[in-house]
């Protein structure tokens, strides 16, 4: 439905967009995620109109749109901080657009109680933005953006205000927001919690490229790169050379003098970064049938609900692990650890970032 | 010493300070508004000499009312400070937005670099700090090359130079403070420049105007220096007009006008703050508060 193809962008003092094609399905949640300064709110500007790209192409139901002014646009954006305009109630926030297009005002009176009803504001259409609480606030300027029915609603950091408890609270509801309308979200944050969540898919972009695109499971349990794993959920990245290979994506690495499976495609002889999610790593006190380490408890910390571990493996390498319990050994214990080799890939070593 | 010494050493030299605290602050007003409260004083008194005390009365006042030249002056007064405030709003406005505006798409204009941007402001801006003597005779000079006859017209024009920088100053605070995105916004539920303009930038900066119109209404209202160089033979404004009166000495009837005078102008800055000072439109800066 949106497809943009090779767009970049340089403000003059280099490119923070460097070449991003990406498509979007029509009803898909679809999440840009990065650290901030990577350059997905300009993608976002690019593709709402507000920004244009240097060169490429931003095509919306088969038009190119790349230099349609954003009032030309059906796509609409819920901004960063909401950008409610402080001079008028909240019946005139959302009706706005509504008037711009010269919709009867019987017409428009319906609509916006049909949106109040959606976010969940009846009966707030004569308070002003300032009367309204931040998830209120939030509510409104969805509702703002969604009444005009647009082909795609982008939405920039929309919860980075709120609070923990109203954020996790606003994520369900964004969500089912979405699931009602059926309309294609592009939901930019660099909260990665958030794009689990939330997403149908997931880019994770880097210095104004798309560094993997998929399905948060794909992107979590296949990283492709080294920033990928790290950027998506909590990660050991140990680095390793590969000593064999079955060319089936079962690996034997040498990990300092440790010989350690894995899975993934490498050749022999490559340098690559091992992956091992914290809460997948195993430990105990007798050692288990396969491949196992032989470690040292040297730190356990209570973490909320879970505690956190480090252990030193032989060989020097320091591995955190979280779980449910104390992993069955005490500070200074000596233990064996071990984890699921299928569910341990490796990424390419590349850069030292 | 201890440190039980020491502190009860500071609590002493602080309460010390703060009692002095009071006095200093009641001397500096005093200095500040004592002369303007003998002024007032003195209006209200029966006697013909001013500076001594007798009595209650509002004669002085209604003589004011019945003085024919006064009244002239200060229609003359009035009708400048009018003028000059409606002409410097626009024209300072658009120059605050011109300066505040970035890049836009497809506009033709490119970004100003900041040192144009800072030469411009600070052009726009040099009347208010330059000498007025030098402002006065400069403008005095102009009209006269250019062939501009004096009286009501020269005033207003050179008001109109003075009262540009007050509400562009206002303006662009407000501007500064008003968040891109409520444009943006506009723009993307789809509002063309223009109408987001009206709908969304003019009502959020609209007080910022009238407040800077308002300030400028009392400058010029005020202003005895550079209207000296530029009216007319027949053109009076009431500052000139109190001024050449007093060649006659200080009469009640002059601490009475300078009383209503002090009154309005009061009313137009205090009303000027209250705009300037609404919440509504976005957060403000204190910069102009600091020049004026």
């Amino acid at each position: 439905m949106l497809t943009l193809s090779d767009i970049r962008k340089d403000f003059g003092d280099g490119d923070v967009l460097r070449g991003i094609s990406l498509t979007v399905e029509p009803g898909e949640f679809l999440t840009l995620l990065g650290p901030s300064g990577c350059g997905k709110t300009t993608l976002l500007r690019v593709i709402a109109g507000l920004e244009s790209p240097t060169s490429g192409q931003v095509t919306l139901e088969g038009k190119d749109i790349t230099a349609l002014p954003p009032e030309k646009r059906s796509v609409n954006t819920v901004f960063q901080n909401y950008a409610l305009f402080p001079h008028m109630n909240v019946q005139r926030n959302i009706a706005y657009g509504l008037k711009l297009r010269g919709v009867k005002r019987a017409d428009v009176r319906a609509l916006v109680e049909q949106m109040l009803r959606l976010v969940r504001l009846e009966g707030y259409e004569r308070r002003m933005p300032s009367q309204l609480s931040g998830g209120q606030r939030q509510r409104v300027a969805i509702a703002r953006a969604v009444v005009l029915k647009p082909a795609l609603l982008l939405l920039d950091e929309p919860l980075g205000a709120l609070d923990l408890q109203l954020r996790r609270a606003m994520q369900v509801e964004l969500k089912r927001i979405q699931k009602d309308l059926g309309v294609a979200f592009v939901y930019v944050t660099h909260d990665q919690e958030e794009a689990i969540n939330m997403s149908d898919r997931i880019a994770v972009i880097r210095a104004g490229q798309i560094e993997q695109l998929g399905t948060p499971e794909e992107i979590y349990e296949r990283p492709l790169t080294r920033f990928a794993a790290q950027f998506i959920g909590q990660t050991n990245l140990i680095p390793a050379e590969v000593i064999g290979s079955s060319g089936y994506g079962e690996l034997t690495l040498r990990v300092s003098g440790v010989t350690v499976p894995a899975c993934g495609r490498a050749n022999a002889g490559d340098m690559v970064t091992l992956c091992v999610r914290m809460e997948r790593v195993r430990c105990g006190s007798v050692r288990p049938d396969g491949f196992a380490l032989r470690a040292r408890l040297t730190e356990t910390r209570y973490a909320g609900g879970f505690l956190r571990s480090t252990m030193e493996l032989e060989g020097g390498i320091s591995l955190e692990a979280i779980g449910q319990d104390s992993l069955g050994a005490r500070t200074g214990d000596e233990c064996f650890v071990w984890w699921d080799p299928a569910l341990a890939p490796v990424v390419p070593a590349e850069d030292a970032a | 010493m201890t440190a039980a010494h020491i502190s009860t050493r500071k609590t002493h030299t602080r309460s010390a300070r703060s009692a002095w605290r009071p006095v200093v602050m009641t001397l500096v007003l005093a200095f500040l508004y004592l002369p303007l409260a003998l002024v007032a004083l003195y209006s209200f008194s029966e006697s013909k000499v001013s500076g001594v005390m007798k009595g209650f009365t509002w004669d002085w006042y209604a003589k004011l009312m019945h003085d024919g030249a006064i009244g002239q002056a200060l229609r003359t007064s009035l009708r400048v400070a009018a003028f000059s405030c409606l002409i410097s709003a626009p024209l300072a406005t658009l120059g605050a937005i011109g300066l505040a505006a970035r890049e836009t798409r497809k506009t033709g204009f490119t970004k100003l670099t900041n040192g144009v941007r800072g030469l411009i402001e600070g052009v726009t801006v040099l009347p208010v700090m330059l000498p007025e003597v030098v402002l006065g005779m400069s403008l005095m000079a102009a009209f006269s090359m250019v062939g501009m006859r004096f009286g009501i017209w020269t005033l207003v024009a050179a008001h109109t130079t003075f009262c540009v920088p007050y509400v562009y100053l206002i303006v662009k605070s407000r501007l500064a403070g008003l968040d891109p995105q409520m444009v943006e916004a506009a723009r993307d539920l789809g509002a063309r420049p223009a109408r987001a303009f009206l709908d969304v930038t003019l009502p959020l900066i609209l007080p910022a105007i009238v407040s800077g119109m308002l300030l400028a209404v009392a400058m010029s209202f005020d202003d005895v220096i550079i209207s000296m160089f530029v009216n007319g033979a027949q053109t009076t404004t009431l500052p000139l007009k109190i001024f050449s009166s007093l060649r006659a000495g200080v009469t009640p009837e002059i601490n009475a006008l300078c009383t209503i005078m002090l009154g309005v102008v009061c009313l137009i800055v205090a009303l000027s703050q209250l705009l300037r000072n609404d919440k509504k439109g976005g957060t403000d800066h204190n910069e102009t508060n600091t020049i004026i």
